[in-house]
């Protein structure tokens, strides 16, 4: 693992970064979209800032999913910048199923926009483009392989229950912040039970998609993909305990209108965000610089040469 | 609830072994084959890939990283294979690196060596 990271290049370390960024502003703005029409017990103020939040998420989203066709350029012609700007490799890559899931998420984000129309429709409108940029992450890399529907399906799913856990901590934060503590208790009691449902398909079609792509199996740990996901439970485990503490000792105190529980929330809350932004860059990191060690000889191209010797072969920028 | 759950269990378990079977075995193969010895500058750079690639970037570079020139005879189109010709070479440590972009959209980058003995 710590080898494939010391030897990345410069572009493979923006590559990382963009992604990276591009996960967390798409999470925030989907997720926004998705907390806005599961939690009844927002206050208008609350309503009113998620709505901004879903904006601006959309667009910095919008912005970085847009530049990974550049920096995929660049690093198809060894990570040059003349590669970002090449019309010919530029435009491989939009052909490439980048180029498509690129294109459906920037559509879903541009959807999003319409929540900040205060009818119906604009909810309506906002839910289908929160649901098309959940989507795009299914339409590349390994989610590819088949069973292709089934991967599709879960990965959406997936991608919707951690964009609605991700959309729901601005909104928490800000009620532990500002509302009177039992109606922030409220909140977080509505929360919490959503989220047990969320956090529950999270897991679970994280767990089926990882063993379709055949990478659930011990020695799986002995690859870099591997060690990089443990490193990603670890920090989900982290997330999961922080959650339940929430649930269990934070939101009761809140709802008892305890003192200081409004800024432990908003303490715990804030971890959170931090250890879920360790597992976004875990993931930007494995996903660019590994396989699922099934797929680096099976459903990906390989060098084949039967009568020859073998190569070293790496994936740069893989997903 | 409990039957339920473990229908859920059972269905994960099942999924995940079907998996398991279903896995391929690994062929990565080039010429010149990865740490030969030649003796005469190689005819071609050839690489064979099991689904069609894109190879966006190769080079042949020296012990000192120097470029060295090479013919490509394939271009830019998806192929299961790819070959350029290099010029003669004078005896060393060779690296061919290269880049690509494969049918299912990974960008791909992969590496071989040979020595030229004198």
């Amino acid at each position: 693992m710590l080898a494939a990271l010391t030897s990345a290049d410069a572009v493979t370390w923006l590559s990382i970064s963009v992604k990276a960024l591009a996960y967390a502003a798409t999470l925030s703005a989907i997720g926004s979209v998705l907390v806005l029409v599961a939690l009844r017990e927002l206050s208008e103020g609350g309503r009113a800032a998620l709505r901004l939040t879903a904006n601006l998420s959309a667009l910095a989203a919008a912005l970085f999913t847009a530049l990974r066709l550049p920096v995929r350029a660049s690093f198809l012609m060894g990570g040059t910048w003349d590669g970002a700007t090449d019309p010919m490799i530029l435009g491989m890559v939009a052909d490439s199923p980048l180029g498509v899931s690129v294109a459906v998420r920037l559509v879903g984000l541009a959807l999003i926009l319409a929540v900040l129309w205060r009818a119906r429709a604009g909810l309506v409108l906002a839910l289908i483009g929160a649901c098309m940029a959940s989507a795009s992450f299914a339409l590349r890399g390994h989610a590819l392989s088949e069973p292709q529907m089934v991967l599709g399906a879960l990965i959406t799913l997936h991608i919707l229950c951690l964009a609605f856990w991700v959309g729901a901590f601005a909104p928490l934060a800000r009620a532990a912040r500002r509302d009177p503590p039992a109606r922030a208790g409220v909140l977080a009691h509505e929360f919490g039970r959503r989220a047990l449902l969320a956090v529950g398909l999270v897991f679970l079609s994280g767990v089926i998609t990882l063993g379709l792509l055949g990478a659930a199996k011990p020695s799986a740990l002995s690859s870099p993909y591997g060690q990089m996901f443990a490193v990603k439970l670890v920090l989900f485990v982290g997330v999961l305990a922080l959650a339940a503490f929430n649930k269990l000792t934070l939101t009761p105190a809140l709802l008892a209108a305890a003192p200081n529980a409004g800024a432990r929330l908003r303490r715990s809350i804030g971890v959170e965000a931090g250890l879920v932004a360790g597992i976004l860059i875990t993931t930007a990191a494995l996903t660019t610089l590994s396989a699922p060690p099934s797929t680096v000889d099976g459903a990906q191209t390989t060098l084949i040469a039967p009568q020859n010797g073998p190569a070293h072969q790496t994936f740069g920028d893989a997903s | 609830m409990n039957r339920k759950l473990s229908r859920i269990l059972a269905a994960t378990a099942i999924c995940l072994s079907a998996t398991a079977l279903g896995a391929h075995s690994e062929k990565e193969g080039t010429t010149p084959v990865d740490g030969t010895r030649l003796t005469e500058t190689p005819e071609m750079i050839h690489m064979v890939f099991d689904d069609p690639m894109r190879i966006t970037m190769v080079r042949l570079v020296n012990a000192d990283g120097a470029e060295m020139p090479m013919e490509r005879g394939t271009g830019l189109e998806p192929s299961l294979e790819f070959h350029a010709e290099p010029e003669p070479l004078s005896p060393g440590s060779y690296t061919v690196e290269w880049r690509g972009l494969a049918s299912d959209g990974h960008a791909m980058q992969g590496s071989f060596s040979f020595e030229l003995a004198e």
